[in-house]
């Protein structure tokens, strides 16, 4: 469990910096940018550009995805943006709106 | 962990608005303007610069702004703290450092 939780109930209009996991359950708008991973719980909408190591999105992301690692769509999501990665995994069942590029 | 409904972690700095309920513990930055309908803590690793709105306040560790509590703001011996704060109950620790104004709604005598 990371340290970091916004909870369901929190809307952040900003910009989210630092090296630690990020929990989002509620709603952030803005920028995100971490040397970690970040996770999009399900009741998670995050309209913002997202530079970090790992994304993993159950919920709602509008927005562009950078990841120096890994990008992972889980089977619940809805993602509108595009995704920049060495490796980017869509589950089944994910809706997904945007460009994939893996840098190949 | 507490049931807390937000939490910024150490490592982490969050520039902007932060709106909603429930309660949020600093360990991090924040910058911005917080606006929470319940219990903001400011834990002795965290620092603020922003201005609160909130129903409780709590600072451990260093603050800059102004707060408007509807109901407490405790200002703990760990504190340093520099702003106005507002609220009908103000607890000040021996210990903490503290610059700025403290209103706390009292009615004042008639004969003054």
């Amino acid at each position: 469990m990371a340290n970091t939780v916004i909870g369901s109930s929190i809307v952040i209009d900003g910009e989210i910096t630092g090296d630690e996991d990020l929990v989002v359950q509620g709603t952030v708008k803005g920028k995100i940018q971490l040397k970690e991973s970040l996770y999009v719980e399900s009741s998670g909408v995050v309209e913002a550009d997202i530079e970090t190591q790992n994304t993993e999105v159950s919920g709602q992301v509008t927005g562009n995805i950078t990841a120096t690692d890994k990008v992972e769509l889980k089977s619940e999501c809805r993602m509108v943006g595009d995704i920049k990665a060495p490796r980017i995994l869509i589950a089944d069942g994910a809706s997904f709106k945007g460009n994939v590029d893996m840098d190949v | 962990m507490s049931e807390a409904a937000c939490v910024i972690g150490s490592g982490i700095q969050v520039r902007g608005n932060l709106s909603g309920s429930g309660d949020l513990i600093v360990q991090g930055r924040m910058e911005g303007h917080v606006a929470l309908e319940a219990h903001v803590i400011v834990e002795e690793v965290g620092s603020v610069v922003a201005d609160i709105e909130t129903q409780e306040l709590t600072v451990h560790g260093k603050m800059t702004g102004n707060t408007n509590a509807s109901e407490r703001i405790s200002v703990t011996s760990t504190a340093t703290l520099v702003g106005d704060l507002r609220a009908p109950r103000i607890v000040l620790e021996d210990g903490a450092r503290f610059r700025g104004t403290i209103e706390m709604d009292v009615p004042l005598p008639d004969d003054i």
